[in-house]
């Protein structure tokens, strides 16, 4: 028997940002009903590291973003009452050659003027900080604001929380179509039960084209696959995250990515395994992972942090992210569709700006307003011709 | 670079089915490669001696129905890569492996045997992760692999034929036994008579290792399990208890005995890896000891080109995997386009079917009860990697965290340097009797490439 539900507002996905817009709304007091297909975090929440990286973000709106979300993290253990391995302890960009030293030298002025303080360091100041760096880079970067926690235990603490304050998630139940009455209340079809509502939040992350084709929207969401290694314990050497000055200039321009030159990220977990990445490939949906990457990033990781040689590789994993063509995520209402709302299209960073998402999200469906402004983050920039 | 093999058959595992296939093969001209793990051939049934063996230690060798293989070992023109781990297979066939612990070698044959075995399976209890609790199967490779007793006197406990036999092997090898603590009943035992019509061999190396035992005057006790093992660093205690006919522990049975070790062993799972990170399909059934690959007639899994054979399909023993290697074999003959015999086929697929009867009766027999799952106590420790009891686990499942992916997510088990190896099995168990679902409706962890850890050294080559 189909029975039909009500909610005053649909999410549709369980990852991150689904996760985290359900528990903003529904601390206040808002009635949200969490539709996800297999179970929480499943998808690319669960295979990915966990970064809040701030230097490897443009100086403009997406910094700035960036910056609020990152503000939101220092309360967020309190808040949610869940422990999610947050460790402030900065960030590196490692730089590992002389003609990347001078592209990075121009990307911290911007940044410092931006208002986001990353100091340019040698290579001898830099091995202070993290002494398992080589010696034999030009230097590196360090800023105090980058953090890293454990997207994992971030999810779930969203989704816990969520349901504390009375928030519905439906697991393993996917939305197969979405019609819409002439009253303005979509009616969502699962397997299980017929939904209706005034207000779906697709959260859908590499899948939210599929969600908005239901309503006859063109999202353009590519899945990019990013593999990453795991490595067995080690002794902790880390307490950074780091990420190499070439994954900058990767994420940024295509051509270096595809060209193999993508640079990697890295971080040591509390439980001491090392997290290596991260490929960023055009391969449909397919999350299989490669030797050519894991030769790939082996070799870059190792000439960062040479002790990296003695770990052992115990596992690889891939996730899909959620790639948009102009790098900033898609948040927002949609006007041609008053009631269906964007919260997808993180690439990289759904998991640094999953609270702040969340923040505007909620902000928007109950005062209307947001406080940061959503007009660059719109569905319709794509439309309109301004990102071709 | 990467050294690329090209071949007509890679076979990892060299058990068994692995090299009775790989004599079968070579037999009709193909090119044929071998992988094992390990430094020797012969598997976990075989542990050949690396000096002049001892015959009253290599008891294995005895067993009536594998007597054959060693001839066919030594004649078998097949190139064996012996300490070469498969770490993962990938779609197109291409088999990656770490050969030596040093270099990452990539292999491209036409069609693939996964004759991977079996490893043992246990029931967390308190102390089991002291120093001094071993499996049985530990102690086997102690006696076989290195003639040595694990130590000079032991407890040895669990359930299945194999705690008969590593019992009977200790105490052929001088050792003293306090006592053996089997969860069965002795009728089980019994049963053998009417289940063993076709399998007489078995029968025959059964009662030998029962007569071993009953004639030593160890105390032999059924219906028995280990309550707890305590000591401050080590072991020093084993208290068995006895159960009643549902399992469970009946109160005020507790007996001591004080030694520093303790065999334990409660059957065994197929080793699924690498099945599971091809993508090979698998299946539930009890009868063949749990979730195990699904084949065809020809051996061939879901992904074409695959064949498994031996203990990934159904535990049943050596009997079994060297029918399977040879099935799996002329199944392999058949996708190449060789010529089979089909009457050698029909005799063969005869064989199994008595031998899989004997099997599934001793795995219905030797099914541990969901209630022995349920009466784990909160304090035990279920995944040691990450140090996770079986209060987490239940205190998880309460929240909604029912299945092995989802309990990965909120506890980390399984994430640690075994990958799940150990804690999987029985977590899937710990799952179906604590939410009352049958195990089948378990889904196994998944797995990614590699499936056992490699040095990372071996990229950089």
């Amino acid at each position: 028997m189909v029975s039909s539900w009500h909610a005053d507002v649909v999410v549709i996905g369980a990852g991150i940002i689904g996760a985290s817009v359900a528990w903003h709304l529904a601390k206040k007091k808002v009635d949200v009903l969490v539709l996800e297909k297999s179970d929480p975090c499943s998808g690319t929440s669960g295979a990915c590291d966990g970064m809040v990286f701030l230097q490897s973000k443009k100086p403009g709106v997406h910094l700035a973003l960036a910056m609020a979300g990152r503000n939101r993290f220092d309360t967020l253990e309190q808040e949610l009452d869940a422990d999610i391995a947050l460790q402030c302890s900065g960030g590196i960009m490692a730089i590992t050659s002389e003609a990347e030293l001078t592209a990075v030298n121009w990307f911290v002025q911007e940044q410092n003027q931006a208002g986001l303080g990353v100091s340019l360091l040698d290579i001898r100041q830099a091995r202070e900080l993290a002494p398992c760096l080589s010696p034999n880079l030009p230097g590196a970067t360090f800023c105090s604001l980058d953090a890293r926690v454990n997207p994992i235990y971030l999810t779930l603490a969203f989704l816990e929380a969520a349901e504390r304050c009375g928030t519905r998630v439906l697991s393993r139940t996917p939305v197969m179509g979405i019609g819409l009455k002439t009253d303005g209340i979509f009616v969502l079809d699962t397997p299980q039960k017929t939904i209706e509502t005034r207000t779906i939040v697709n959260a859908a992350g590499v899948h939210a084209p599929k969600i908005g084709k239901m309503v006859g929207l063109d999202i353009p969401i590519t899945p990019r696959r990013g593999q990453i290694l795991v490595t067995g314990p080690m002794a902790p050497v880390l307490d950074q995250c780091l990420i190499s000055a070439a994954y900058v200039a990767a994420k940024y321009d295509p051509a270096i990515a595809e060209s193999g030159h993508m640079g990697i990220s890295m971080e040591q977990t509390e439980a001491g395994n090392f997290l290596l990445g991260s490929t960023r490939e055009f391969v449909g949906f397919d999350r299989s992972t490669t030797l050519t990457a894991v030769k790939h990033i082996l070799a870059e990781t190792t000439a960062i942090i040479p002790a990296l040689q003695d770990a052992s590789l115990m596992r690889t994993f891939a996730g899909l992210r959620p790639y948009t063509p102009d790098g900033l995520p898609i948040l927002g209402r949609v006007p041609s569709l008053p009631g269906f709302i964007m919260a997808a299209g993180h690439e990289g960073d759904g998991i640094a700006l999953s609270p702040v998402t969340g923040q505007l999200i909620a902000e928007l469906i109950t005062d209307g307003t947001t406080c940061i402004n959503l007009t660059p983050f719109c569905l319709e920039r794509f439309s309109n011709g301004a990102v071709s | 670079m990467t050294l690329g093999i090209k071949c007509d058959t890679a076979i990892v595992g060299a058990g068994c089915a692995g090299v009775v296939a790989a004599h079968i093969l070579a037999d009709h001209g193909l090119d044929i490669l071998v992988m094992d793990e390990t430094p020797h051939t012969g598997g976990q049934s075989l542990r050949s001696l690396p000096w002049p063996q001892n015959p009253s230690i290599f008891t294995g060798l005895n067993r009536p129905g594998i007597r054959r293989l060693p001839g066919r070992i030594k004649t078998a023109p097949v190139p064996i890569m012996h300490r070469t781990q498969v770490i993962g297979i990938d779609g197109h066939l291409e088999i990656l492996a770490e050969k030596n612990g040093k270099e990452i070698i990539c292999i491209t044959p036409q069609a693939v045997l996964l004759a991977t075995g079996a490893r043992e399976t246990f029931v967390p209890f308190p102390g089991w992760t002291l120093p001094g609790v071993i499996s049985t199967g530990a102690a086997q490779i102690l006696m076989k692999g290195s003639g040595i007793l694990p130590a000079d006197n032991m407890v040895a406990a669990g359930l299945g034929p194999f705690l008969t036999a590593v019992s009977a092997e200790y105490l052929s090898n001088r050792g003293r036994l306090l006592s053996i603590a089997d969860f069965g009943k002795m009728q089980g035992k019994l049963g053998m008579l009417t289940h063993g019509f076709h399998q007489f061999s078995k029968l025959l190396e059964g009662t030998r290792y029962l007569a071993k035992i009953l004639g030593s005057k160890v105390p032999f006790h059924h219906q028995t399990m280990v309550l707890e093992a305590t000591g401050t660093k080590e072991l020093e205690r084993v208290v068995l208890a006895r159960v009643d006919n549902q399992g469970k522990i009946i109160a005020g049975t507790g007996k001591i005995y004080t030694t520093g070790c303790l065999a334990i062993g409660w059957g065994f799972a197929p080793n699924l890896e690498l099945p599971l990170q091809a993508g090979c399909a698998i299946l539930h059934d009890p009868e063949l000891g749990g979730w195990v690959t699904a084949v065809n007639d020809a051996f061939e899994s879901s992904i074409p080109g695959i064949f498994c054979a031996g203990e990934i399909t159904g535990i049943a023993g050596a009997s079994k995997s060297i029918i399977e290697g040879e099935l799996a074999a002329r199944g392999i003959l058949e996708k190449l386009g060789r010529e089979v015999d089909e009457n050698r086929m029909a005799v063969l697929q005869r064989q199994r079917k008595h031998v899989l009867a004997f099997g599934a009766y001793f795995n219905r027999l030797h099914r541990v009860p969901d209630t022995v799952f349920c009466a784990i106590p909160d304090t035990v420790t279920i995944c040691r990697c990450e140090n996770i009891t079986m209060g987490d686990i239940k205190t998880a499942v309460k929240k909604g965290y029912d299945t092995p992916a989802l309990l990965k997510k909120a506890l980390r088990c399984g994430m640690g340097f075994c990958q799940g190896r150990t804690c999987g099995p029985v977590i899937n168990r710990i799952l179906a009797a604590v939410t009352n679902r049958p195990a089948g409706d378990i889904p196994m962890l998944p797995v990614r490439m590699p499936v056992k850890p490699v040095s990372v050294r071996s990229f950089l080559q």
